[in-house]
Formats: structure tokens, C-alpha cells, sequence
């Protein structure tokens, strides 16, 4: 083969024959070895992926009974804590009720009344969807949801204690009530005298507990119905 | 005068080098062609291969993916624990006990003193954050306001050393550091000697931490 010896049409056919040859590689590239690279690779992710799921599930299962225990033990002492330092959802009034008399009898404080201090939950803790929004009738929806703080689970629930008491009392009172309950806060405590009993006074307490807020106790039940 | 005259004619030249145009030509499509199919036969195997890793793997995946939904509940579960328990211990660290104070107090009381009127407040106050966005930051803050009298020529002197004294109840963290006289006068009904006094004491604001729950940020 010798271009310069070639005629013009060996030439021509010879140019034809270099293009048609190279659109069939390319045509064989793109049609046949493209899609079979691709596909190979795809497969190569897909096993890849899956490679690292179960690395994590191994890692996940490996951990299992310890992580078992340690929600167990976790649940354990979240009923506990809860029965022991929060009031009731259902009839507050009557555990506080006890919880005062209990610490007053043991004292030797007398309690005129206990009294339940009504009142909306305050606005720091409430849920977040239970927020009055400023923009509620802005009908913009396209706008990314903006990331809210985390919500709170407890309220203070509170109760007011009148009673009459010496001010050493007063503070045995306190220290039963405070030592037995961490949770648990003299919010308020007024302590007038009283000229006909100067030893004795007339005390307003308000007692504070941290209460489980109504639209925590699906999560609540959740964690703490035992499987 | 020299004149060289080619007379061989240009199809009848003969290749100079060791092989042919034509057998180069040949010899590289042929090895292009061999390592193609070369490569596609690689490339057939480890796609083969990879299906098969994949159907095991997927195999395996379907047995323990019930497990490992499982587990990730149970953390999720053991997470929302742990923020519960977070947020009483944050109440819990937000107390500061009363009966310490009124302890204190009853201590620092000078002889010439006598308290009419005495308020501690330690409730649970809020501000409303600037925006949506932000959390509200609930804090408890000790205020005391007593309303007493004291005796004596020097009654000042006596309130004085009272409110001193008072700034320190709680040393080394003071519940109210910030004590202030309200009033003082001379007692109208106890006589001369006497003066009754209102005191404003303030103490830090104590925040209520918000307790999150912790999750893995990474799950199969």
C-alpha cells in the first residue's frame, strides 16, 4: 500500500474505508462498551453500598445486648425517676397533696391548705407546632422549614402551701421536701409574723415540680412500655 | 554537468524498514482487537462476579435487616431516654435548695433585728426569643425582699451590716449579690430606736438547659 502510488479513487475508497472504520469503534464504543463499562460499575456501587450496610449492621448487632441493657437499665430509671419526682398526668393535686403532708408531718409544720395553681403551660414549653405563628396566614410554602429549637418535655406544675410554722420547722420542712427530691423547687415561700404567736408563723409556699407535658406521653409510653 | 535519472517506478519500491506498512497496520488492529476482547471478558467476569457477591449479600441483608431495624429503634428509644432523664437532671441542676438560704439567713440576722415580712422567690421566668428559630431561654432568678425592723440608735448601722452579710448567703457562688435598700424610716408605732426597713435582693439569672436527644447521625 502506497499512498503516493495509489489512484485517486484506491485513495477514496481507502479514506472511505478509514472513516467508515472509525465510526463503527466509535459506534461499537458508545453502544456496546459504554453501556457494558456502566453497567459493570453500577454493579461494582451497588455491591459497595451494600458492603458498607452490612459493615454498619454488624457493628449495629455486635453492639446489640449491650445496647439492650444500658435502654433497659435507662427505662428503669426513667419510671422510676418520673413516679418518684414528677406528678402524675392524671390527679397531680393529690400526689403533691401527700407529698406535702408527708414532709409536714414529718416536721411537725402544720399545713392550712394546698391549692393547685392553675394555669396555661408557659410559652417556652410548648410544643412547637402548638406555637401561635406571626405568619400563620402566610400561604408561602416553597420556603425551606426552618430548623426549630428542640422541644421541652416537662412544665412546671405548681401548688400552693399555706401553713403555719416556727422558722426552724420551716426549714426542716424545706430540707425534707429538697433533700428527698431533686427535682422539686420552692419556687415562693412568704413568711409573715404573726404578733399573737410571734414563734409561729404564717407561711405561703409555692411548690414546683417539673410535669410531663401532655404531648410528650406517646413518646414517653413509648420508651417505657417494656417489650 | 551530472544528471541522475530515477527509473525505478514508485510501486515497485520495496518497504526499507523490517515489517510492512500493511503488516503493522494488521498487527495493531488485530492486537486492539485481541485486548478488547480481552477486557470485555475481564469485564464480563467481574460483572458476574459482582452479581453474585450482590444476590448473597442481599441474601444476608434480608436476614438481618429485621434485627437491625430493631436495634435502631431501640436506639432511637434509648436516645428519647436519655433526654427525658437530661431534662430532669437540667431541673434538677437549675435548683438551688431553699432551706440553705433559710439557714443563712437566720444566721446573719443581727440581735437588734426582727423580720416583719419576708418573700423568696425562685419561679421560673422566660424571654421571648427574637424569632421563631431561637428557643426561649427559661431561668430561675432569686429575689428576696424583706420587710423588717430594727432596734437600736445606730439602726442604719445595723441594716448595713445586714445587707453586707446578705450579699455573701450562699458564698462562693452568692444567691443574691446584688442587695439594695428600698426604705428606711424611724418606726411610728414602736417609738424612737426603732426603724423599719424593706430590702430588694437579686440574684443571677440560672438558665433551664433544653435537653436533646442524642441519635446517630450515621444508620445503615
Amino acid at each position: 500500500m502506497n499512498w503516493a502510488a495509489m489512484s485517486k479513487e484506491q485513495r477514496d475508497r481507502v479514506v472511505l474505508k478509514a472513516l467508515v472504520g472509525a465510526l463503527a469503534a466509535v459506534g461499537l464504543f458508545y453502544y456496546g462498551v459504554y453501556p457494558l463499562i456502566d453497567r459493570a460499575m453500577e454493579l461494582h456501587r451497588r455491591r459497595e453500598r451494600l458492603n458498607e450496610k452490612l459493615r454498619e449492621a454488624d457493628a449495629i448487632l455486635r453492639g446489640e445486648d449491650a445496647l439492650r441493657r444500658q435502654t433497659e437499665e435507662r427505662r428503669q430509671r426513667l419510671v422510676e425517676r418520673l413516679s418518684a419526682e414528677t406528678p402524675p398526668l392524671s390527679n397531680p393535686l393529690l400526689w403533691a397533696t401527700e407529698v406535702i403532708y408527708k414532709h409536714a408531718r414529718a416536721t411537725g409544720v402544720a399545713v392550712e391548705s394546698v391549692s393547685e395553681i392553675k394555669g396555661d403551660i408557659p410559652f417556652w414549653a410548648q410544643p412547637p407546632e402548638t406555637k401561635r405563628r406571626a405568619d400563620d396566614d402566610d400561604t408561602r410554602s416553597d420556603a425551606p422549614a426552618a430548623p426549630r429549637p428542640p422541644p421541652r418535655r416537662f412544665a412546671p406544675y405548681s401548688v400552693q402551701v399555706n401553713l403555719i410554722s416556727s422558722y426552724d420547722r420551716l426549714k426542716a420542712f424545706a430540707h425534707s421536701l429538697e433533700t428527698e427530691n431533686p427535682a422539686v423547687t420552692l419556687a415562693m415561700i412568704s413568711v409573715v409574723a404573726r404578733e399573737a404567736t410571734p414563734e409561729q408563723h404564717q407561711v405561703r409556699l409555692v411548690v414546683e415540680w417539673p410535669r410531663l407535658l401532655n404531648s410528650m406521653r406517646s413518646k414517653l409510653d413509648a420508651i417505657t412500655v417494656s417489650e | 554537468m551530472k544528471v541522475r535519472i530515477d527509473l525505478l517506478d514508485v510501486s515497485e519500491r520495496r518497504q526499507q524498514g523490517p515489517v510492512t506498512t500493511r503488516f503493522a497496520v494488521r498487527a495493531l488492529l488485530w492486537t486492539l482487537a485481541a485486548s478488547s476482547a480481552l477486557a470485555g471478558a475481564w469485564l464480563a467476569y467481574t460483572s458476574l462476579q459482582a452479581r453474585s457477591e450482590i444476590l448473597i449479600q442481599e441474601a444476608t441483608w434480608r436476614d438481618v435487616e429485621p434485627r437491625v431495624t430493631a436495634a435502631r429503634k431501640m436506639r432511637l428509644r434509648d436516645a428519647d431516654a436519655q433526654a427525658f432523664l437530661g431534662e430532669l437532671d437540667a431541673w434538677a441542676e437549675i435548683r438551688r435548695p431553699l432551706h440553705g438560704v433559710l439557714d443563712q439567713t437566720q444566721r446573719i440576722v443581727p440581735q437588734e433585728m426582727q423580720f416583719i415580712r419576708m418573700e423568696i422567690r425562685d419561679d421560673i421566668a422566660a424571654r421571648r426569643p427574637a424569632s421563631e428559630e431561637e428557643a426561649a431561654r427559661p431561668y430561675r432568678q432569686f429575689r428576696i425582699r424583706i420587710h423588717g425592723r430594727a432596734a437600736g440608735e445606730r439602726s442604719e448601722d445595723t441594716v448595713s451590716r445586714f445587707i453586707q452579710a446578705l450579699k455573701d448567703v450562699g458564698s462562693p457562688a452568692p444567691v443574691c449579690p446584688l442587695v439594695s435598700l428600698v426604705s428606711m424610716q424611724t418606726d411610728p408605732f414602736s417609738g424612737s430606736g426603732f426603724s423599719t426597713f424593706e430590702i430588694y435582693a437579686e440574684g443571677a439569672e440560672r438558665p433551664l438547659r433544653a435537653a436533646t436527644a442524642k441519635t446517630a447521625t450515621k444508620t445503615p
